[in-house]
């Protein structure tokens, strides 16, 4: 109980740190892309510290406010969810509590939370940018639930552990080489995943200034903040697991998110942003098409 | 002999058919009556024909037929009683048409059949 | 003695009112009055000593010789117990009528006494003669009282009237004479022994005017005219005394008919049947409606003429025909002459529903006995014969709805008339029990249809338990709304006590008076008209589907094969699936919500019952597959639907059908996890869509208003409610921590286990369309601007407010230990025969399949760790904001301009709209409203028949003599 306790708590600093970290590396980046000088490597983690310190001095109701929370509990939970090293007891934190099913379905809570608080703070440009990720997520939720099923199909499983022991014994094993197209939608959905080009409809800068979380600052922004870090960690090992092999240590680990977190910033910047209807029927047909080829293969 | 017994019999029918084509192609209600009663004409025609027995007498047992020999000698009386009825009910009949006909054509301001649909479908 | 009594007081009071009626008006009518009685007395002493009030006595039989000689020199009464009981009803109706009719219009009582004693004539006739004086009689007696009523179409009635019985005084007349001819008898019973064309030519006349007099469609013509028009207190009377004495006079002649095969009559029957009621679906005149229904009671008379014999057919007739005339002489007499177009229009729905139950024949009103007695005949014989029967009956149900569904009338007590309609109904209602309790197939709550078991009892907790929670509300309705109390009680007891029915015909007569009450408890809606019709429609269709398969499986629920194709599109229809959704969002959206919630919630759970339980899993293993995907296309259909809707109530109904495909596809699997799966999701909707419902019920009573757009921001008025709302969301959503994922989990586990992916693509997009509307809908009304009006809104009212209560304990207990419920229902489903699959395994808090795991124990005190940590950390770590007014928004440094303006409600996913702009629309109310459409159109070219020139109907009548003869003449050889 301890151990799982102090587990939970290291995985989440981690996590959290890894997160900002991974933030500063594609700030630099793409501000080397520019042309500019940019921001330190650590910037973000100066950002969280002075939302963090400043106070929220007005809010907009309990769903407001209660928002952040949900978000970062939504990170958080899918984190514990996800086993971290293949083999190592100890950093499979809660995932004996759930399966893959689970981890897909937790992914809403933040969400939803989050989407809750929008609405709470009663601010037009806050919903409409909601009304755009909810639609957008239902989207992608399609491919990406689809070509996780396709696995479970094949492997007869819906343990991540198992689907990452099952990819074990040489790269071929690996599901992206054996679940080509699944894999490649599943790449697909996680740009929009994250929110970039051209999938970032959400935010969209100057649209609706900043999204859902227009009416956020200082500390309820620093919550988020983290819940999004740690949430997008969460989601690049669950993509490491399902399709990467799995990381078999801790520099396997590091290697193949930090890869996998490249991998959107040097894909999105050519391209300009889809409208919604665009996005989402993109996300219907082209990467749920991928899936089908897959899915035949395993049916047939 | 034949030859009357069926030119009674066709008679009916043909008064019941002229009566049914009259009821059926005339307009004016009170024809139609009328057409009503010459079929009902036939078809008592046709009731009494439907007891006559060739070569036989009126069932009326006077001096003329024996009631000893009557059963062989008239002919049915049960139509002929039956036809009694049939005829008073027809006058009944008859007479309450032309009352219903005559009202209802001073109510709707028309003999004209065809006028009388307001009830329909 | 008693039996020429019986027959001759009327005509004796006939001669005695006939010098009294202008000199005396109320001695007179106190007279026919006492004549009346003392007539019905004698024909009850008659009745009881020919044994006919107990059971079997009605073949008994009495002569009564009223002249000196024998036949055919006298006229001899031939009186059965049979004959005897019907004898009564003309009593009754007669007694009942006479004070409306005769008391209204002075003079007439002497035609009325004459007109009881001809049709006691007619029904004890024995000979062919008699039965053409008395027919006479009858018939100029009918025209002389049509004529002499008071409303403006008299005298077209009447002379339509003289007309037809002009007709059919030259075919019976030719009929006699032909049977004199050949037989030289006069007895009725003489045909039967003919043979050749005399009888051919005899059977052709004596049908058609049978058919004629009984107004058997197609030569209902001048009937449908004649209920139009008439004076409706003289159609009370006419119904019970000589309309229901020519019934009964056909009836016997039907079976003498020396017909070459009996089997036509049933055929003309079922025919004219189904075309005859698809024309009465158009009528909007309710005095024709009426002439339709009696059309109807027509052909079932030579439906059972052509398939019924010996004593079935002596009591099925009787309880027919009786009944039915009775009841018509009760809805007669509520009419008020005087109202032209509409006599109803000012009597209240309530008074009308007895006798119109009784007409349309709804369990446990005495025809139905009769009702399901022919038809398992039927379907021995054929059951395309019971189809069509079926169907008929069915489009029946549909016009008497509509004549019963648009009164509006409050109640009339005032009206002195009312008294012997009250009377009327008194005696229907004595007649009920009566028949109840005698009815031969019995009714039984004991004895054991369904397996006893964890699985029942979890579904007699659902419906005891979501009637009485949803009942607090239905007291008080809501803005506009009538209370639905009483109908939802009837309801949920009939609910209740489904699982507890001891054979097929109990849990059938259950069924239907739930589905009835429900149907009246959603009339007391705001706008009820059209939601009611399409729920009355389709509650209707569900439980002819349902009789058709009782009957075809011999009383089983349902046996394999047609049968249960049949239960299965019936438990469709009543959950909405496969496009049948359009009376659940009718019905939903303008019953009152707390009937609403009774429905969805509670209601629709007897359908998934009568699927688990009615059918062997083997029964259904054939149906599966479509079955699943049906469940599928309409989870994710309707999930869309609810998504673009903008209407509180409308968006609950389409996430109830949709969620309701989930379980749909868990039985279609027939596998242990796919039942598990549906019944654990059966008791999770029933949980959070009582709590919506509900919810919405608090919501539009304090704010009057179901649209979104006029909603929003309530969670600052109505906390409570919003939190059940969101916790009974979050649940259907499938979110973890609540219990919605649970039967996620189980269905997925079942559908990858039998390899169905496409079907689980499906249910996992629909799951995520399930949060489109999940967020628009607790956004729209709780969440976002505060619309100025409803500033002063109170939170929900405690009636609605306690069962949600109630509800989310249940549904927090299920979310964090869903193993309370499965510990059991696992082993449940698991002992049921014929399911396969791998049964999914319980340890602890934990359940596991080969597939996968969950721990919804451990997931739950994650999230609440976490969250906990989260907020106790924010707490702890500053000072808490102040809370703003709504308006104090970061607006571009401008004035935010109204709230209304400022929530963002309406159309609120317009991409998905044009995501979805490719798709062709596919309305179910266009598909629906086509096919009401299709049978309008065929309704009305049958309707058009009814030229309302009377010589058409003349030569209907000869056409289908021809016809006739020629068909027999071809048949024999």
């Amino acid at each position: 109980m301890t151990r799982l306790l102090v587990s939970v708590i290291l995985t989440s600093l981690g996590a959290l740190v890894y997160g900002l970290l991974l933030g500063g590396v594609s700030r630099v980046i793409t501000a080397s892309i520019h042309g500019r000088i940019g921001p330190r490597l650590t910037q973000n983690f100066i950002d969280l510290w002075k939302l963090f310190r400043k106070e929220s001095s007005i809010h907009h109701g309990t769903m407001f406010w209660m928002a952040p929370m949900f978000r970062l509990t939504g990170g958080i939970g899918v984190l514990l969810l996800v086993p971290i090293i293949a083999g190592n007891s100890v950093l499979t934190n809660m995932s004996f509590s759930g399966d893959l099913l689970l981890v897909l379905y937790f992914m809403f809570f933040g969400c939803l939370g989050m989407a809750l608080g929008a609405g709470d703070s009663g601010h037009p440009y806050a919903v409409v940018a909601v009304s755009r990720g909810l639609l957008q997520m239902s989207a992608y939720e399609l491919s990406f639930s689809a070509a996780v099923l396709v696995l479970a199909l094949g492997l007869g499983t819906f343990s991540i552990e198992n689907i990452v022991s099952a990819q074990q014994g040489g790269i071929l094993n690996w599901n992206v080489f054996r679940f080509p197209f699944a894999t490649a939608a599943a790449l697909i959905t996680f740009l929009p995943m994250n929110m970039t080009y051209p999938f970032n409809i959400v935010l969209a800068p100057q649209e609706i200034p900043i999204g859902p979380p227009t009416e956020y600052s200082s500390r309820f922004l620093s919550f988020m903040f983290s819940g999004r870090a740690i949430f997008g960690v969460a989601k690049l090992i669950l993509f490491v697991n399902l399709f990467f092999g799995g990381a078999g240590s801790w520099s396997s680990l590091l290697i193949k998110t930090f890869l996998l977190y490249m991998y959107p910033l040097f894909v999105s910047p050519v391209f300009p942003r889809f409208r919604t209807e665009q996005s989402v029927r993109f996300l219907w047909f082209v990467p749920t098409s991928l899936v089908a080829v897959d899915l035949l293969r395993v049916i047939l | 002999m034949n030859v009357f017994y069926w030119t009674v019999a066709g008679t009916a029918s043909g008064l019941i058919i002229v009566g049914l084509w009259g009821v059926l192609t005339r307009k004016n209600i009170l024809r139609i009556g009328l057409a009503f009663t010459i079929a009902d004409t036939g078809v008592n025609l046709l009731l009494v024909w439907s007891g006559y027995l060739p070569g036989r007498t009126t069932p009326i047992l006077n001096g003329d037929v024996p009631a000893a020999e009557a059963v062989s000698a008239v002919v049915d009386p049960l139509p002929q009683a039956l036809v009694l009825t049939s005829i008073v009910i027809g006058v009944a009949v008859a007479a309450l048409f032309v009352v219903v006909a005559v009202l209802a054509s001073r109510r709707l301001g028309t003999a004209d059949i065809r006028r009388m649909k307001e009830l329909k479908w | 003695m008693v039996t020429a009594l019986a027959v001759f007081l009327p005509l004796l009071g006939a001669f005695l009112t006939a010098w009294l009626t202008h000199r005396n008006e109320r001695l007179s009518l106190l007279i026919t009055r006492l004549f009346l009685l003392a007539g019905l007395a004698a024909i009850l002493v008659i009745a009881a000593r020919l044994g006919a009030v107990t059971d079997g006595g009605l073949e008994n039989t009495m002569i009564l010789r009223t002249g000196v000689m024998t036949p055919p020199l006298s006229i001899d009464l031939k009186v059965t117990g049979w004959s005897a009981l019907a004898a009564v009803v003309v009593y009754v109706g007669a007694l009942l009528g006479v004070g409306r009719f005769s008391g209204r219009i002075p003079g007439t009582q002497p035609l009325l006494l004459t007109l009881v004693t001809t049709s006691l004539g007619l029904m004890f006739a024995t000979d062919f003669f008699n039965s053409f004086v008395f027919i006479e009689i009858g018939s100029i007696i009918t025209i002389g009282l049509t004529a002499a009523g008071r409303c403006r179409r008299r005298w077209e009635v009447a002379l339509k009237t003289a007309m037809i019985s002009g007709l059919v005084t030259i075919l019976y007349l030719l009929a006699v004479v032909i049977v004199y001819r050949t037989t030289g008898e006069l007895r009725l019973t003489a045909i039967s022994t003919m043979t050749g064309f005399p009888a051919i030519l005899v059977s052709g006349l004596l049908l058609t005017v049978i058919m004629t007099e009984i107004k058997a469609f197609p030569l209902s013509g001048w009937g449908l005219d004649f209920y139009q028009g008439v004076d409706k207190n003289f159609a009370a009377v006419y119904s019970s005394t000589w309309s229901l004495a020519v019934l009964l006079w056909s009836a016997r002649m039907l079976t003498v008919l020396p017909l070459p095969d009996p089997g036509v009559l049933a055929r003309i029957g079922a025919g004219g049947l189904v075309l005859g009621q698809l024309a009465g679906l158009r009528q909007r005149d309710p005095g024709r409606m009426m002439g339709y229904s009696t059309s109807a009671y027509a052909s079932i008379l030579l439906i059972l003429a052509g398939t019924v014999h010996g004593a079935d057919y002596l009591s099925l007739t009787l309880l027919f025909f009786t009944f039915a005339s009775l009841s018509k002489t009760t809805v007669f007499l509520m009419a008020d002459p005087e109202e032209e177009d509409d006599p109803w229009k000012k009597v209240s729905g309530y008074v009308l529903l007895l006798p119109l139950l009784c007409i349309t024949g709804i369990p446990p009103f005495p025809v139905f006995w009769a009702k399901i007695r022919m038809l398992t005949v039927l379907a021995d014989i054929s059951p395309l014969l019971m189809g069509a029967v079926i169907l008929g009956l069915f489009f029946e149900s549909v016009y008497i709805y509509r004549l019963w569904s648009s009164r509006t009338g409050p109640w009339q007590k005032k009206r002195k008339y009312f008294d012997a309609a009250f009377m009327g109904a008194a005696l229907l209602a004595a007649g009920t029990v009566w028949t109840a309790a005698g009815a031969e197939q019995g009714l039984s709550l004991s004895g054991e249809l369904f397996r006893a078991g964890f699985v029942r009892d979890l579904f007699l907790a659902i419906f005891a338990g979501g009637t009485l929670l949803s009942l607090p509300g239905a007291f008080r309705g809501g803005p506009g709304e009538k209370s639905p109390a009483v109908w939802m009680l009837v309801s949920g007891v009939a609910l209740t006590l489904l699982p507890l029915s001891g054979n097929g015909l109990t849990f059938y007569v259950l069924w239907e008076i739930s589905a009835f009450a429900a149907v009246i408890g959603v009339s007391k809606g705001a706008r009820p008209s059209e939601g009611t019709f399409w729920f009355a429609v389709f509650a209707g269709a569900a439980g002819y589907l349902l009789l058709a398969s009782l009957v075809l499986s011999d009383g089983a629920v349902s046996s394999p094969g047609i049968p249960m194709l049949l239960v299965a599109a019936a438990a469709l229809l009543k959950m909405g699936q496969g496009g049948a959704h359009l009376w659940n969002v009718r019905a939903y959206s303008t019953a009152p919500s707390t009937m609403a919630a009774f429905l969805s919630g509670t209601s629709s759970k007897a359908a998934v019952f009568l699927l688990v339980f009615s059918a062997s899993a083997a029964a259904i293993l054939p149906l599966g597959t479509s079955l699943a995907w049906i469940g599928a296309l309409t989870a994710l259909g309707m999930a869309a639907m609810a998504s673009l809707e903008s209407d509180y109530k409308k968006v609950l109904a389409y996430a109830s059908v949709s969620q309701l495909g989930y379980v749909i596809m868990g039985i279609g699997l027939t596998s242990v996890l796919g039942w598990t799966a549906a019944i654990y999701h059966t008791f999770n909707h029933f949980l959070f869509k009582s709590i919506l419902f509900l919810g919405a019920a608090g919501v539009i009573a304090r704010t009057g208003t179901s649209d979104y757009d006029s909603l929003g921001g309530l969670v600052k008025r109505m906390p409570l409610t919003f939190t059940f709302t969101l916790i009974s969301v979050i649940a259907f959503a499938g979110v973890p921590p609540l219990s919605g994922f649970g039967s996620k989990w189980l269905l997925y586990n079942a559908l990858v286990e039998q390899g169905m992916l496409p079907l689980a693509l499906v249910a996992m997009f629909a799951s995520v369309v399930a949060f489109l509307y999940a967020f628009r809908l607790l956004y729209a009304v709780f969440l976002g601007q505060l619309a100025p009006r409803h500033y002063e809104v109170k939170e929900a009212p405690l009636a609605v407010l306690a069962p949600q209560g109630v509800f989310t304990a249940v549904l927090m207990a299920l979310s964090f230990r869903p193993t309370l419920l499965l510990d059991r229902l696992v082993p449940a489903v698991a002992s049921i025969a014929g399911l396969g699959g791998e049964i999914p395994v319980i340890e602890g808090t934990a359940l596991s399949t080969s597939l996968g795991y969950w721990d919804a124990w451990s997931v739950g005190m994650m999230v609440m760790g976490v969250f906990g940590f989260a907020f106790v950390f924010y707490w702890i770590s500053g000072r808490r904001p102040i809370h703003v007014g709504q308006l104090d928004i970061g607006f571009a440094g401008e004035l935010p301009p109204s709230p209304e303006e400022v929530h963002y409600a309406g159309d609120f996913f317009r991409p998905f709209r044009r995501a979805l702009a490719f798709l062709p629309e596919i309305h179910a109310s266009k598909v629906f409203g086509g096919i009401v459409k299709t049978a309008d159109l065929a309704g009305d070219v049958f309707r058009s028949l009814f030229t309302g020139d009377a010589r058409t109907y003349l030569l209907h009548s000869l056409i289908i003599l021809t016809v006739m003869i020629l068909w027999m003449k071809g048949g024999t050889p």
